[in-house]
């Protein structure tokens, strides 16, 4: 019954971290910006305008205040179901994962929001004069090469664990999960490559913010490789020593240090106080 | 170390990092032997093609005021700083002056020159 409990607050805490810690944390953030750039004076930070920029946040607030309604009917429901006997902890080991997907969902509107908001602010840069920094861009300029090393041994330890359970043998199973990985970690390389060598997101972003900007994006990848790497471990391991009591505890926890890494991560590092904002301003 | 450009400027673009280039390695900015950044980061940064870039490096590099190590990329050449305060066209002006002074002496008329100078550029 023990391990039904420590779920279950697991549970309570990753529907508290990521549809209401972190979410009131960007709300906060959002409120700093709309504070101190306001529309009049920078202009250039709402290519769409105040009442757009204000109707998405708006949009993220209900998104998240309704997936923590639903989190907090999910926890009642299968609490009473598991403590009635009902309910078999085995038999919703996908609920953490399913749920946690569902609260990423307000997160991946506003980095869509944020890429159509860049490529707008692009369109309408009509300064003539353009700025660029004369020093060569390198990967570990922004991440530290302990922290990539460990990704790549990590990617490459897991897929031999993968194998290792499955006797070697490439099965339906497996080539799912190494197309997965190849997948996110392929997706990260791709995303990095931009960032190092890509056209700048933002036209008006100061090099010093840029900076911090990629660093913090490349801290997020990193920590994710690793981590989606240590969950597919995690994953073969349940199968393969029948932890199936411990998979949805495993699902949860791996959700929130997730979120923790990559969007806690991000906001540790990107202190908005630092930020220049001038280069926002319509005069400059 | 910052590079500005401006493309309303009528000085071409790649004239302007020409010349903002050596003017970085003139004022120590930059030093010899430190590493450029690659003809695509350039462009991508200033928007500009890269090609307009890659026209600015090859001048630069004909200059020897920078130099490709090839796939290590593009460096800050050694003797740099001397060699960015020589001022190209001002040296091809005065052998020209030299060479069209000597022709004229020999009695050659300047429409005979123009037109022998521009079968030679054409390779006529």
């Amino acid at each position: 019954m023990w391990i039904e409990l420590i779920f279950y607050l697991a549970f309570v805490s990753q529907i508290l971290l990521i549809s209401c810690y972190y979410p009131k944390r960007i709300l906060e953030r959002m409120d700093f910006v709309f504070k101190h750039c306001p529309f009049e004076t920078h202009k250039k930070l709402y290519p769409k305008g105040y009442e757009k920029t204000l109707e998405g946040k708006v949009t993220f607030k209900v998104l998240n205040r309704a997936i923590l309604v639903i989190g907090v009917l999910l926890l009642t429901v299968f609490f009473v179901g598991t403590f009635n006997g009902t309910m078999q902890l085995n038999k919703i080991n996908l609920l953490p994962m399913a749920y946690g997907l569902l609260q990423a969902i307000p997160f991946f509107i506003i980095e869509i929001s944020a890429l159509k908001q860049f490529k707008l602010m692009r369109n309408l840069n009509s300064a003539t004069k353009r700025q660029a920094d004369l020093n060569p861009r390198s990967l570990f300029n922004y991440v530290s090469p302990v922290r990539f090393y460990a990704a790549v041994i990590m990617f490459f330890v897991c897929s031999y664990i993968i194998f290792s359970f499955n006797d070697f043998e490439v099965s339906f199973d497996v080539a799912v999960l190494m197309g997965s990985m190849l997948l996110c970690n392929g997706l990260f390389v791709g995303l990095g490559y931009t960032l190092l060598h890509g056209k700048k997101l933002d036209p008006h972003q100061s090099p010093k913010d840029r900076h911090i900007m990629t660093t913090a994006a490349f801290h997020s990848y990193t920590s994710v490789s690793i981590l989606v790497s240590v969950f597919f471990i995690l994953n073969r391991s349940v199968d393969h020593y029948a932890l199936d009591d411990w998979e949805a505890l495993f699902n949860s926890l791996y959700w929130q240090v997730l979120m923790l890494v990559s969007t806690g991560a991000a906001l540790k590092l990107t202190n908005l106080e630092k930020v220049n904002y001038d280069v926002y301003k319509t005069t400059s | 170390m910052q590079i500005i450009i401006d493309i309303d400027d009528p000085v071409p673009i790649f004239s302007q990092l020409v010349e903002q280039i050596k003017q970085a390695v003139a004022g120590e900015k930059i030093q010899p032997g430190d590493p450029l950044p690659s003809i695509r980061q350039l462009a991508n940064d200033l928007d500009v093609n890269s090609k307009t870039v890659a026209k600015a490096y090859k001048l630069l590099e004909r200059d020897a005021v920078i130099q490709s190590r090839g796939y290590r990329g593009t460096f800050v050449h050694p003797e740099a700083k001397d060699n960015c305060q020589i001022d190209i066209k001002a040296w091809a002006t005065s052998q020209f002056e030299e060479f069209i002074l000597a022709m004229r002496d020999a009695g050659v008329t300047d429409s005979e020159m123009r037109i022998t100078f521009n079968n030679v550029l054409n390779g006529k």
